[in-house]
């Protein structure tokens, strides 16, 4: 059964994706699949992406019959996709060279370009899960990519709200912001010329840190190479700094959140690409839940103050040298 | 954005900000009543340039002084006995007083312009002597009963100094009220009308089908669809019968194109019928009428009267659907359909509708009979056709000559690439743009080369449709070599930056591709230029670059140039999931 389900209490779709198809075999108990040679990627390779084995979107997805104007589903028409930033199984981006690092933002520029010539394909949704508390149950590193035939819930949000600023003041409101956090710089926890990355003022998570581009951009593809060079420093500097702080491997979820494809709509004014991180935790061996708060009300507590956190993962300090 | 709902009639001020204006007739009276020219507001205004846009495919966008006197260009032949091509008002398009704007127009820091044309006409006046401008809507004798009330087509109203950002979004809210979705594959095509003319023959045709081939093969250029122009037809409006330069007929053309693997295409004129076709001999009473009952004269052409079609009768549109219902089975699959504001011109019609109305019934007509066959209009009126067309003409037709002036819509190489810039926000919102033909060849032309890579190169970075019409056996390596440059350029966000320029130099940046974004400096003037890039191109485009110089007639690319990985993109052989391996440019 693969369909997208419509919720009309919330006017949002939910993917059901449920397989019987039997997991493939590995050739040894603790083999990892991601290795090279291994299961999914033929071939050595230094970077690459592979089409999801069990997908909860693809271009080929069944037909759905509509059954009647109530219980409303489209088809999963889509791709997932997971993208491998490296062979190297033991590394992260933390660990990975500046580099290896400009090199996936080729790839995720490549994926979007490519993915983004779909005309059903309306939203791409790149993403990192880090760590067993997220989920991750493969350490090897890895980002995934979602390309979705709708604008998902959230995303809208984020449009209409954005969109609602700039009808107002005619101005982005994330430059907006970005010029008030570089004027106070209470919050910057790193920066360069193309970047900054903060705690921000409306953090959710604890140890939210949001990654904006200096310029308006809007997606990824929009980027010049020294503002890929300048991302990909960014990049390392904050999940170096995440790692520092417990001196442990920190759990995160990483969003990339760039304007929707093909729908008619002009977002390049209002929209302004951004990367956002939640890690999970509120405390070195404490897991910030989403419980009946934040599921239910979409509204959240965040126990700690996000300058207070900005300055520690200021001075969490780290070396970006190569 | 604020909606405001006004019942014609009643005092009303236009709000000093975004905005959506509904107005709404009543029928006040206890009789039926029929009603034409509305005046929906009058505003004054004091500037010394407007932003004008014609109705048509053919007519002008561009920003022009409020001294313009359009009429003068339409007092003699041709351009006269072509005046209901560039309006269905020509009294108030020929008054000197007047500088008439269809769908929208722009001043100052204000944007007007109607989100739909489905029924009315809808366009703006700047009177000179008054200063002012009025925002009309033509109803064309609409009746309504006693009581009834009828909502117009909306206005909206868009304030800001960047005229780029205002067309785009006036252009994605067209695009959204008429849900326009367009999935079509646009390049590279090849047409015969701009070396041939009507002179085109079977043996040519063959000919360039073979070369085409052979450079798609052996080059790598991505020829897709091969389309015969006006030629082959034995009179407009006898489309399935060819003239003695095509023995074969129709189905020769097809079979030509089909077996060197090019999708067939054909030019028609499908709403135009000429004093001497079977059509005007057998069915006059097909035709648009004038106030007299006699058929209307839609324009002259081929030294020809050309009559429209009256595409409220339901016979007319039988006979339409059974023409492109044959055009299709005999196999072709990409339509040019031209002329088509002879389907809309004002006159008497069967049925009580407007022109507009009945000019959309024919278009859909054509529309179902060709199912998903790329549907290309010329000609055209602009917002009835959103939603039923795939490309559309927006300019003049270009022209192995390039001349200075750019009012008249004559054909001419220059006026038609100021309109591929000034209507660049319609492409993909409304349809793919058809910046009309690239020249490329060496030979039977005046364009030098850097004009050819001019118009070559800006309809590449505005992503339009990429068409080329020359005997294939006069391009050289120069002519290939700006198609295939051109190709690179396609497929990225373009903005034009400065669309008001009165010298017509234009900088277009464009963003989102993979190998890097890039500033184009188009010199379309007779005089070398030295720009300076617009702080709004260069926030655009990341690129920081300051002045440039640009060769009178020729363009200038600055390009900020990403790094590139290599990559094989496979199919897995056991469940055909795609893998893509990427590697550094100089390792593997
Ligand atoms: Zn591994
Ligand atoms: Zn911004």
């Amino acid at each position: 059964m693969m369909e997208i389900r419509y919720n009309p209490l919330t006017d949002e779709w939910v993917m059901v994706s449920s397989s019987r198809r039997a997991r493939p075999v590995l050739p040894s108990e603790n083999a990892c699949p991601l290795c090279p040679g291994v299961l999914e990627l033929e071939k050595n390779y230094d970077l690459a992406t592979f089409e999801n084995r069990f997908p909860a979107l693809k271009m080929d997805a069944p037909e759905v019959v509509q059954e009647n104007n109530l219980l409303k589903k489209m088809k999963s028409k889509g791709v997932c996709e997971v993208i491998m930033y490296t062979s190297e199984h033991n590394s992260a981006l933390p660990r990975m060279s500046l580099n290896q690092i400009e090199k996936l933002i080729l790839v995720w520029r490549d994926r979007t370009y490519e993915i983004s010539k779909f005309n059903s394909v309306k939203y791409i949704f790149l993403f990192e899960n880090r760590g067993k508390e997220v989920g991750a149950t493969l350490s090897h590193p890895h980002g995934q990519l979602y390309a979705f035939p709708f604008v998902p819930k959230r995303i809208q949000a984020k449009l209409d709200s954005m969109k609602e600023h700039y009808s107002q003041y005619k101005k982005c409101v994330l430059c907006e912001i970005i010029s008030e956090e570089i004027a106070k710089d209470e919050r910057i926890i790193y920066q360069n010329d193309g970047f900054i990355a903060i705690v921000p003022f409306y953090a959710r998570f604890p140890y939210e840190v949001h990654i904006y581009p200096k310029r308006h951009v809007t997606s990824i593809l929009d980027m010049t190479n020294n503002e890929i060079k300048d991302f990909a420093k960014t990049l390392k500097a904050v999940t170096m700094k995440y790692d520092k702080l417990f001196a442990q491997e920190f759990p995160y979820m990483m969003c990339f959140f760039q304007k929707p494809f093909n729908v008619n709509e002009n977002f390049e004014d209002f929209f302004h690409f951004h990367v956002e991180f939640y890690p999970p935790k509120r405390d070195k061996d404490k897991i910030k839940w989403m419980a009946s708060v934040e599921t239910g009300t979409w509204n959240f507590i965040n126990p700690s103050l996000p300058k207070e956190v900005a300055d520690r993962l200021k001075d969490a300090e780290v070396r970006l040298d190569d | 954005m604020e909606r405001y709902r006004v019942i014609l009639g009643e005092r009303f001020t236009l709000p000093n900000k975004d905005c959506l204006l509904q107005f709404e007739l009543v029928n006040l009276e206890n009789t039926k009543k029929s009603y034409r020219l509305l005046k929906l507001f009058e505003i004054p205004v004091n500037v010394d340039k407007i932003f004008l846009n014609n109705w048509q495919s053919w007519g002008s966008c561009d920003s022009f002084p409020i001294t313009l006197d359009i009429s003068k260009y339409f007092e003699n032949p041709p351009s006269k006995d072509f005046i209901l091509a560039f309006t269905p008002e020509p009294k108030i398009f020929s008054n000197p007083e007047n500088l008439m704007s269809d769908y929208f127009i722009a001043y100052g820091d204000t944007f007007m312009g109607f989100l739909k044309s489905e029924v009315s006409h809808n366009f703006f006046v700047y009177n000179k002597n008054k200063k002012s401008i009025s925002v009309y809507v033509d109803l064309f004798g609409k009746e309504l009963e006693p009581g009834e009330k009828i909502t117009l087509e909306p206005v909206i109203v868009l304030k800001g100094n960047e005229l780029e950002k205002l067309l785009e979004t006036y252009g994605s809210l067209v695009a959204d009220e008429n849900k326009l979705n367009s999935d079509k594959e646009i390049r590279v095509g090849w047409c015969s009308w701009y070396q041939y003319f009507t002179n085109i023959n079977y043996d040519e045709l063959k000919k360039n089908v073979r070369i085409l081939k052979k450079l798609r093969e052996e080059k790598g250029i991505p020829y897709r669809f091969v389309q015969i122009d006006d030629g082959y037809q034995k009179d407009i409006g006898d489309w399935l019968k060819t003239n003695s330069k095509f023995p074969e007929g129709l189905n020769g053309i097809v079979k030509s194109i089909k077996e060197a693997g090019f999708i067939a295409g054909i030019w028609l004129a499908p709403f135009s019928i000429s004093e001497t076709s079977s059509i005007f001999l057998e069915h006059q009473d097909w035709l648009v009428k004038n106030e007299n009952g006699a058929p209307k004269i839609a324009f002259r052409n081929w030294e020809k009267n050309i009559y429209g079609l009256d595409l409220s009768n339901e016979e007319v549109l039988n006979w339409l659907k059974d023409l492109f219902t044959e055009l299709k089975r005999i196999g072709f699959d990409y339509f040019k359909i031209d002329f088509l504001f002879s389907g809309a011109i004002p006159g008497e019609r069967k049925k009580k509708v407007s022109p507009i109305e009945a000019y959309r019934t024919g278009l859909k007509v054509i529309r179902e009979a060709i199912g998903s066959s790329f549907l290309l209009g010329c000609g055209a009126p602009l917002l009835p056709s959103v939603g039923l067309v795939d490309g559309m003409r927006i300019g003049a037709d270009t022209s192995p000559n390039w001349i200075e002036d750019i009012v008249s819509p004559f054909p001419n190489a220059k006026v038609a690439l100021r309109n591929v810039v000034t209507r660049y926000f319609m492409h993909k919102r409304w349809w793919n743009n058809d910046p009309d033909c690239l020249l490329l060849r060496g030979k039977d032309t005046n364009l030098s080369k850097s004009m050819r890579r001019l118009y070559s190169y800006v309809s590449a970075a505005l992503s339009n449709m990429i068409i080329e019409s020359d005997d294939m056996g006069n391009v050289d390596e120069d002519g290939l070599n700006i198609l295939k440059e051109s190709l690179k350029l396609c497929d990225g966000e373009p903005r034009v930056f400065n669309l008001q320029t009165d010298k017509k130099v234009y900088v277009i940046g464009v963003k989102g591709l993979p190998n890097g974004n890039y500033i184009m400096i188009a010199n379309l003037e007779n005089e070398d230029l030295e720009i300076e890039i617009p702080k709004s191109a260069k926030q655009w485009t990341g690129i920081k670059s300051k002045t440039i110089k640009v060769p009178a007639r020729d363009v200038v690319i600055v390009r900020d140039q990403v790094r590139k990985l290599k990559v094989e993109r496979i199919r897995r052989k056991d469940d055909n999931r795609l893998v893509n391996y990427y590697w550094d440019g100089d390792s593997k």
